[in-house]
């Protein structure tokens, strides 16, 4: 029942923005202090007016350098996207219960909240599609 | 007519054919049935999704705008305006975004207004987000009747324009949206998203090397704005107004009708996903060569002020191209600014049909399409007649525009996350944020309550006290309904 109420109450503790002490918890983590590096007056760079390679500002190349961190922080998102959501479209993944239950790409740690008794499916987008 | 006149209108008129054709042919792939028109029957795959992001999110502001407070603002333009979004954009794509895609695969949503009125049990709060998206929507459009005003003028010296400029790009864009509907804006943003990256690199290598090679470009600017190689000093870059940049652009994605559109289209969860990794890299890709444009370009053109600004770019290709490829370079302008327009137009003119026509009146889905086709015309009359008053910079107009967007996001994002907030929270917060940005804007407020900050900031703030602290003093929307959306994202972040 607990399960339940959280389910429709509360922020889910699985979700990206909740701080919690796992892998989802540490790229949120991971983030913000990724974050800190875009205010560059903390390292001084935003006074330095010396040009890298002659041409080349040095507070421009710190900015579109750390814009190319951001785009490696967000591959490593791709790397750790839930496993839930990497079926394909969600109106074509409705397979029959036992088909689903010998998948192997339903993932363990989702089990207490997948329990909830909400009459859905152990993938969570097995219900019909309602289209409003 | 001179033949430099002439090479340039015929490049140019070559490209608008070749939109057009592409345009044209997706209107054969395209029927009158509402999923196919409006969300191109959510059939994007990885490259032509990606192509629309990008090219949509690629406004006149980063071939007009943004190289031209570059030109103004120097150095810390680029960490100013792009550097938290490349981290945050993507953030919340793949979290609120990823949200917004199921839900829409779920329950057939295609505007904002649906899934807003389903979420919250609501029959109005759709069509309340809807009128306020067309207001901040359609400013933002006219920046792209103003830079093709601009870019036409100065590029072809005077013989076409600003007015007929205008004109020309919004004609056409109106033709090919109103053929293609989503896939045939897809199509085209496919071509012209590859065709303006291509342009900016390859005129922003020759620029460089016209002007001696990148060391001399530079140069250039130290010895007469050498002001433009920090930004201490600077009150736009101050750490509050910083901060407060750095949040606006990531917190108004989402809540931009075309961007919001777009994410619908995906094709699966794996090609939503693959976007999200190459979304930032496609606007790294473009706005690094727009800044060393506005940069070098302070160098060399001296003296432009106010809305002469924009024109740093159109003003390079004038006096640095050859007539063929001045054609080619007002080709790959143009191209951006039409793939931001067509996404916007699509978007504000599907929002109008289905959240206020059909929201109060029984039509069929042909009849809705043939309304948004109606729409269309009236959109971009609209945005025509605004663009003729040209009423500030293109920067200037856009911050305006993405604060508007920025406050809807509290009330209505939070949503996706957050089962307690309910119809009142979301109906008051947005009420508030739209009261409050409106009374800054009209120094109804004084200045001083925005602490520093833009002014979204304290409205933003007061608007998360408002709907937290009302979705727990009124009641929560209703069970099933919460149920179908919070069943739908318990495996997911």
């Amino acid at each position: 029942m607990r399960e339940k109420d959280s389910h429709t109450k509360g922020v889910s503790r699985k979700s990206f923005w909740v701080p919690t002490l796992d892998k989802r918890g540490g790229l949120l983590l991971l983030a913000a202090f990724l974050y800190v590096f875009h205010h560059s007056e903390l390292l001084g760079i935003h006074q330095s007016d010396v040009l890298l390679f002659n041409w080349l500002p040095v507070g421009f190349a710190y900015h579109s350098g750390l814009g190319l961190v951001y785009i490696g922080f967000i591959l490593v998102l791709y790397y750790n996207w839930p496993d839930a959501a990497v079926n394909e479209r969600i109106d074509e993944i409705r397979e029959p219960a036992e088909k689903k239950q010998a998948a192997p790409e339903v993932i363990e740690d989702d089990a207490p909240e997948d329990s909830a008794t909400d009459g859905g499916s152990d993938t969570g987008v097995s219900e019909e599609v309602t289209r409003r | 007519m001179s033949r430099a006149a002439i090479t340039v209108l015929g490049t140019v008129i070559l490209y608008l054919t070749l939109v057009l054709g592409v345009g044209e042919y997706a209107r054969r792939r395209t029927t009158s049935d509402r999923e196919d028109f409006m969300v191109a029957s959510r059939s994007f795959g990885p490259v032509v999704m990606f192509f629309a992001l990008v090219a949509t999110m690629m406004t006149a502001v980063t071939m007009i705008g943004f190289p031209g407070d570059t030109y103004i603002q120097g150095v810390g333009m680029f960490g100013w305006f792009l550097g938290a979004f490349m981290l945050l954009a993507p953030l919340m794509m793949a979290t609120f975004g990823l949200r917004i895609w199921m839900a829409g695969q779920k329950f057939g949503h295609v505007t904002p207004g649906e899934l807003f009125n389903h979420r919250y049990d609501a029959k109005h709060l759709g069509s309340a987000v809807t009128l306020l998206m067309i207001l901040w929507t359609v400013p933002y459009m006219t920046l792209g009747a103003i830079g093709a005003g601009v870019a036409f003028s100065e590029v072809t010296q005077g013989f076409i324009p600003y007015w007929l400029g205008s004109l020309v790009i919004l004609a056409t864009v109106f033709l090919y949206v109103l053929a293609g509907g989503m896939r045939g804006t897809g199509w085209t943003n496919t071509l012209q998203g590859a065709v303006f990256l291509l342009f900016l690199w390859g005129f922003m290598i020759f620029v460089g090397i016209r002007l001696g090679g990148f060391s001399s470009a530079t140069a250039n600017v130290v010895e007469t704005r050498p002001e433009l190689l920090t930004r201490a000093g600077s009150p736009q870059f101050g750490t509050k107004m910083w901060l407060s940049f750095a949040l606006l652009l990531p917190l108004n994605i989402l809540l931009q009708p075309h961007i919001f559109r777009r994410i619908l289209t995906a094709r699966s969860n794996r090609v939503f996903k693959m976007v999200v990794v190459l979304f930032p890299l496609g606007i790294w890709l473009g706005h690094v060569p727009a800044f060393l444009l506005g940069f070098w370009g302070a160098g060399v053109v001296p003296g432009l002020e106010a809305q002469a600004i924009d024109n740093i770019i159109p003003i390079l290709v004038s006096n640095f191209g050859p007539p063929l490829l001045a054609g080619i370079l007002l080709a790959g302008i143009l191209a951006a600014i039409m793939s931001s327009i067509d996404g916007q137009t699509l978007a504000l003119s599907t929002i109008i049909s289905v959240d206020i026509v059909d929201n109060y009146k029984d039509v069929t889905g042909r009849e809705e399409v043939l309304l948004t086709r109606i729409a269309v015309a009236v959109v971009l009359a609209f945005v025509y007649a605004l663009a003729l008053i040209r009423p500030g910079t293109v920067f200037g107009i856009a911050a305006f525009a993405f604060s508007g967007y920025a406050l809807l996001c509290i009330p209505l994002l939070f949503g996706l996350y957050w089962p307690r907030v309910n119809r009142t929270a979301a109906w008051v917060g947005i009420v508030w944020g739209f009261v409050g940005l409106i009374a800054f804007e009209a120094s109804l407020l004084p200045a001083w309550l925005s602490f520093g900050f833009m002014p979204y900031i304290p409205v933003a703030v007061s608007q998360l006290i408002l709907v937290v602290g009302l979705a727990y003093l009124t009641s929560t929307t209703d069970e099933n309904i919460l149920k179908d959306y919070f069943s739908l994202y318990r495996k997911i972040w």
